[in-house]
């Protein structure tokens, strides 16, 4: 692996022959930012993370691609300002947000990151440095939005921000329901009264299908600067640990000790739960996880039934699953995951061929109903599915770099 | 809020801390070579909070260039903390126009410099402080990088030369020498990573919290560098001989 400490230096010559895959900090649980290739070299661009400018009356952000959202919001917060979308966690690059066009619990009211990104600066092999907008090579802009790093290199994005309400204080209302088609009329219910909503569900124990769906929103108030140190684990856990039984009895124990009603919370507890452990992956030990995330239409709540259905007969859980509606907002990315519906991504302990062969029969439930898969997640899909889900993949091939690809895209474009 | 003068400022460390500095609302005057890598620092430090800043790129291999560069410290009204962080890394087998290269950029500059700014501090009423950047690498002559490590080793003892000098004069004036271990930066791109490296933010952190201190005096960064190259000093040579280090 290479790091790119300075923009400058993208312009030094490839080594001859040898592909290459720009990565940020490596949240994709799959192999979207691996090397297809042994003799591959990974382009690490979160060293040249520079603020470059702000504008005060378009709240446009200049920032270098290897900037942290994280990095991002220690510096925005306090000068009134929040990123327009967050994913679960805060360690990701601008870059990966773009090639992943990620989206958060604001979804429904916001659409993607991609629709906040103004233009970009992109590196290419052949050409250099090239600028993308809507108005100005338009067909890299809208390919390089979850484009997974395939068309180039970023360099300076400029992002639209958003005006923050308060000081980075959320007011959470919590409400717990007994079964899936509930969950979803709740979901609905809170996305008219919060710009931010999710839900956990309980996909393992025997009291499949019940959770808690939270709904959020920024509001006025001294917001307590979290200064809790992180945990770690230090190193894989036995592969025991996470088995069967404790994943249910974790479900079991999460959903009783969910309290209805309202609290407040300062904005890193509530969209980044997890950051408070870190490497938190390695509770499942060496063995690993693999997460199934699938977006399937409005209209098909019928699909998410039989989801639960097949996980139930698997008697394989899911150790942490959450639900949410996506709202009908477009993304100007080829390769966009989101579609106005519903998103279950579950985490699944790797049990080798039985995980494997679930994940196929739940693909044969989103693929009939003309859903698709997130490929920041995923690890395992077959091409067949991928290209059926994504339709456009043949214009992000062709505006493909000649010196880029990865993995996932090998596995899924033939 | 203080007045900072940064040599170094487009090195992994002194981006570093830039950053810290400029978040603390400090006035930075920054120092770096690449006209260019030097401008985007300054916009990114002007973002952080960094209230009036100034800029100079330099070489310093360049002889006018240096001398410019102290009249451009020289002229600055009042510099209440300063950092020298420049250092190449020798190629063990350089030529020796290489080598006259390195030690001017390693040694004799950054000494230059040091005298400069540790005369300027000892006639201001509030005194100083100063911090030399060295590594662990001067602590003992080793085989594997012996020529940077004894460049190094040469600052710290001009470093606590200064110390002396600076004492005698104004004891406001302080002189930090902070030796890091393995940094993860350009210079050690070549470098397999393990255990021991370190990340350019924890060493800028070490700094920053340096100047809250006030003591003058060496500092290891991180701490346990101490121990690990005690051990080193003792080793008696019959064993250390033997060894690739």
């Amino acid at each position: 692996m290479t790091e790119v400490w300075w923009q400058d230096e993208l312009q030094k010559p490839a080594i001859e022959g040898a592909r290459f895959l720009p990565v940020g900090l490596g949240r994709s649980y799959g192999d979207s930012a691996l090397l297809a290739e042994e003799d591959g070299v990974m382009k690490s661009i979160s060293r040249a993370g520079r603020l470059v400018g702000f504008d005060d009356e378009t709240k446009v952000l200049e920032v270098e691609a290897g900037c942290s959202l994280g990095e991002i919001l220690k510096w925005c917060v306090p000068r009134g300002y929040f990123l327009p979308v967050v994913p679960g966690t805060q360690k990701v690059t601008v870059g990966g947000a773009i090639a992943n066009d990620i989206h958060g619990k604001n979804h429904h009211e916001s659409g993607t990151f991609g629709r906040w990104v103004v233009s970009f600066d992109l590196f290419r092999t052949e050409g250099g440095w090239v600028s993308c907008s809507k108005s100005e090579n338009r067909d890299l802009f809208e390919a390089t939005i979850g484009g997974l790093g395939l068309t180039g290199v970023l360099g300076r994005v400029r992002l639209r921000m958003h005006a923050l309400q308060g000081e980075g204080l959320v007011e959470q209302e919590t409400v717990r329901f007994d079964s899936l088609r509930e969950g979803t009329e709740i979901l609905s219910g809170l996305d008219r009264r919060y710009p931010m909503t999710v839900a956990w569900i309980d996909m393992a124990s025997k009291k499949m299908g019940r959770g808690v769906a939270m709904g959020g929103r920024f509001v006025e108030g001294e917001c307590p600067r979290s200064k809790r140190k992180g945990i770690s684990v230090p190193f894989d856990a036995p592969s025991c640990l996470l088995n069967r039984s404790a994943i249910r009895a974790f479900n079991t124990v999460y959903s009783a000790t969910r309290h209805p009603g309202v609290e407040r919370l300062p904005f890193e507890k509530y969209f980044f739960p997890l950051d408070g452990v870190e490497n938190w992956n390695r509770l499942y030990g060496a063995r690993g996880f693999l997460q199934y995330q699938c977006v399937v239409p409005l209209h098909a709540i019928s699909a998410l039934s039989e989801l639960q259905r097949k996980i139930a007969d698997s008697g394989q859980g899911a150790f942490l699953s959450v639900l949410k509606k996506f709202g009908p907002l477009s993304s100007p990315g080829l390769l966009s995951f989101p579609m106005s519906g519903w998103t279950l991504a579950m985490d699944f302990a790797m049990e080798g061929a039985a995980t494997l062969s679930l994940m196929k029969k739940l693909d044969g439930v989103v693929r009939e109903v003309g859903g698709r898969l997130y490929p920041a997640k995923d690890a395992r899909m077959s091409g067949e599915f991928f290209r059926e889900g994504y339709p456009q993949w043949e214009e992000l091939e062709k505006l493909r770099d000649v010196s880029i690809t990865s993995r996932f895209w090998e596995r899924v474009r033939t | 809020m203080s007045v900072v003068l940064l040599i170094g400022a487009t090195s992994a460390i002194g981006a570093s801390l830039v950053r810290a500095l400029a978040t603390q609302g400090n006035e930075l005057y920054l120092v770096g070579r690449n006209a260019e890598r030097l401008a985007g620092v300054v916009e990114d430090a002007k973002l952080r909070g960094s209230k009036v800043i100034a800029s100079m790129p330099v070489d310093l291999a360049d002889l006018k260039n240096c001398e410019e560069l102290k009249q451009w410290i020289s002229a600055i009204s009042e510099v209440e903390h300063a950092i020298i962080l420049p250092g190449v890394l020798s190629d063990e087998l350089g030529t020796l126009a290489q080598w006259s290269q390195d030690v001017m950029v390693n040694f004799t500059v950054p000494s230059f410099l040091a005298r400069t700014i540790s005369e300027k501090m000892s006639s201001q009423s509030e005194g100083g402080h100063l911090v030399l950047i060295g590594s662990v690498a001067g602590d003992r002559g080793r085989q594997s990088n012996g020529f940077y490590g004894s460049q190094k080793g040469a600052l710290e003892i001009y470093a606590e030369a200064l110390r002396h000098r600076t004492a005698l004069k104004n004891c406001k004036v302080k002189v930090s020498f902070v030796k890091p271990g393995f940094v993860v930066s350009p210079m050690t791109a070549e470098l397999k990573k393990n255990v021991l490296f370190s990340e350019p933010d924890q060493i800028a952190k070490k700094i920053v919290s340096l100047f809250s201190r006030g003591r003058s005096g060496v500092v290891y960064a991180p701490g346990w560098w101490r121990l690990i190259m005690l051990l080193i000093k003792l080793t008696p040579n019959f064993i250390f001989h033997r060894t690739r280090l």
